[in-house]
């Protein structure tokens, strides 16, 4: 995806949820994106989906999808061919994403029923499999929502995301409402996923740690922006964006005597962000020019990039 | 299993509830000495009679003793030698085995006391009046109120809040003066009130018109001041569905619009709309007391407000007892209901 912007309407004016998005998710690779809540990161995915509320002031770019532009696509081909087919995702607060009425086999192979008119049983068997694959017996494919456990739904729902195998799963948050160690076992679970299914991914969390473990790529995202992209060692090991860096020093380590760092100061209102680089404010680095002219993702080696003036200067 | 167990609970307790209430009519009317008032007026109003159609020329010894003999049978025949609280069980056995008694004042058309007649005669008239006003508002309600939650901030959504508010805001009664005196007075398309035209029509069909055009006026005062609050409850009820993780997730399921609105929105709506139902038509038995009397209705509301007026004990407990019985029963149906709509509500 390349220069997508994604603009809200509100009654003070339109906020600037995303802005001159480039994200690019390889096949097979999990990409995960970091920032802090209400850089817009949700927005970035719900983008690809094409789910926009309705206070949508603007709304451009290009979304190329395995050699697609979904930004030409009208609202119902997003919704017939793109949905669920090739790019389904595993949504924040996974506790409300099930109906509370309805099986969870049917709310599981319901797209196959209603996209693909597959057969009662037919589904069934492929529901059954998917949710075996998830560690799921064959029996909670009766059960509703409320019987099972957290960890259990959070199976459902990314058994749920696999039923039309897409290529591209797009999990947002998908273990931030669930304890520690069944946290653990989805994590497994998605690692598994990824290689037996040759899955492409987009993580989307604000947990650093976790989004190591799952991911090749990392982007860093600061007030609508992506301000730092590569390899997820290179990011880990050598951050090039001081927001990185400072995102990094806030993690709290195991077995170590360094303080967590916090990062002094507030994001920045989206409704009137800071002219020039987003970060500035905040930015223990800050240069004349930082205020002044936004800088571009510079390349700082090895497929890493750096939206900051202290990777380049104004001629690259 | 767990399911008949917990339904027969249910009963029990509703069953429980219908007792409550009961014992505090009883309790309330005996206690406040009115039921004493109420059979000492009746014993000297029939001995009084009594003593009037004794045959000319009996010796006043012998007439004071047969009156006085006459209103002791009496005393004791209603249970007045004993406290009111002494009364009580007989009371309420005889009300729940559906004996309602005989009447004070009103009488069914026929002439007839029985109370259980006077309510059989008057129930299809408010069926007829309120029922159908709730029927026509909770269609309205849940017709516009899904319209106005499908798009939120719509001019329709709009304008729909501003009639609702208004709506709750006007008294059923008020508009029903206000409709008899633009439409019956000073127009004069509509009759002021009553259920028939004297003489009524003979012909079945005009009857039947006449019936029609006579609860035209009332059936329109209700449902103006009822619909507002279904449309307001119903739009309350989707727009919350709507904005649940669930309803986002079937969108991105790539759903069509049509089967997220059905199974995601109203299918998970429908067990408080349906209490919304059930609860407004359980109420409409009752009769809406003061349109009734406003338009001069001869139904269940009319008839308890004569009751009241005239002091007619045995009317007013026999109505609060079906009353009570028909919302209980309502709750029970509705406890049926959501076991059939909600898998959450099976204990």
């Amino acid at each position: 995806m390349s220069d997508v912007s994604l603009y809200y309407e509100t009654l003070r004016g339109p906020v600037q949820a995303v802005d001159s998005v480039n994200l690019e998710v390889p096949k097979g690779e999990a990409v995960g994106v970091v920032g802090e809540s209400g850089c817009g990161k949700t927005s970035t995915s719900i983008c690809i989906m094409r789910l926009l509320p309705d206070n949508i002031h603007t709304f451009t770019g290009r979304i190329l999808f395995d050699g697609r532009e979904l930004m030409d696509m009208t609202d119902s081909e997003i919704r017939s061919q793109i949905r669920w087919r090739e790019v389904s995702m595993v949504f924040q607060g996974a506790m409300n994403s099930l109906n509370p009425v309805i099986r969870v086999g049917e709310q599981i192979v319901e797209p196959l029923r209603v996209l693909d008119k597959v057969q009662k049983d037919e589904a069934r068997e492929r529901g059954v499999a998917r949710m075996r694959q998830t560690g799921l017996p064959a029996e909670a494919y009766r059960m509703y929502p409320h019987e099972l456990s957290g960890g259990m739904k959070q199976r459902v729902i990314i058994a749920m995301a696999l039923i039309m195998s897409p290529k591209l799963v797009i999990l947002d948050e998908p273990t931030s409402a669930l304890d520690v160690s069944v946290q653990a076992q989805i994590m497994n679970l998605l690692k598994d996923l990824k290689r037996e299914e040759d899955l492409s991914m987009l993580f989307i969390s604000h947990d650093i740690a976790l989004t190591s473990d799952l991911c090749d790529r990392f982007a860093v995202m600061y007030a609508g922006r992506v301000v730092e992209t590569g390899e997820a060692e290179q990011v880990l090991q050598d951050p090039q964006h001081p927001y990185t860096e400072k995102l990094l020093a806030s993690v709290p380590r195991l077995r170590s005597d360094v303080t967590p760092e916090f990062i002094p100061g507030a994001p920045p209102d989206l409704v009137n962000p800071p002219p020039g680089c987003r970060f500035h404010p905040r930015c223990p680095y800050v240069m004349d020019i930082c205020s002044k002219r936004e800088p571009e993702m510079f390349p700082t080696g090895d497929g890493q990039y750096a939206h900051c003036w202290l990777r380049g200067d104004e001629h690259g | 299993m767990g399911l008949a167990r917990s339904l027969l609970i249910k009963a029990i307790s509703l069953f429980a509830v219908l007792m409550i209430v009961m014992g505090i009519i009883v309790v309330i009317l005996g206690f406040s000495g009115y039921s004493d008032r109420l059979l000492n007026a009746i014993v000297t109003q029939q001995t009084n009679a009594f003593a009037l159609s004794l045959p000319e020329g009996t010796l006043p010894e012998a007439r004071a003793q047969m009156i006085a003999d006459y209103e002791t049978t009496l005393t004791e025949a209603y249970g007045l030698n004993v406290p009111w609280w002494g009364r009580l069980p007989s009371m309420v056995w005889r009300v729940l085995s559906l004996d309602l008694g005989e009447a004070r004042t009103a009488q069914s058309y026929a002439g007839s006391k029985n109370i259980n007649a006077i309510i059989l005669e008057r129930l299809p008239n408010t069926i007829l009046l309120i029922t159908s006003a709730i029927v026509i508002s909770v269609i309205i309600g849940l017709f516009v109120g899904i319209k106005a939650a499908t798009v939120p901030g719509s001019i329709l959504d709009r304008v729909t809040s501003y009639f609702s508010a208004v709506s709750y805001a006007m008294p059923t009664w008020w508009i029903g003066i206000i409709f008899i005196l633009v439409l019956a007075v000073m127009l004069r398309w509509f009759p002021t009130g009553l259920m028939y035209s004297a003489p009524p029509p003979e012909d079945p069909l005009m009857r039947f018109l006449d019936v029609l055009w006579h609860a035209a006026l009332p059936i329109g005062a209700l449902t103006l001041g009822l619909s507002g609050i279904y449309i307001y409850q119903t739009r309350t009820v989707v727009l919350n569905t709507a904005q649940e993780d669930f309803v986002s997730v079937a969108r991105a399921k790539g759903l069509p619009e049509n089967i997220v609105r059905r199974r995601y929105v109203l299918r998970v709506a429908a067990p408080p709309l349906l209490t919304n139902v059930i609860l407004g038509l359980a109420g409409s038995i009752s009769g809406a007391i003061l349109t009734e009397t406003v338009f001069r209705w001869p139904g269940m509301g009319l008839l308890y407000y004569n009751a009241i007026f005239t002091a007619d004990e045995g009317i007013i407990v026999g109505l609060t007892f079906m009353f009570t019985l028909v919302y209980v029963v309502a709750r029970f149906v509705l406890e049926v209901l959501y076991v059939a709509l909600d898998p959450r509500v099976r204990y």
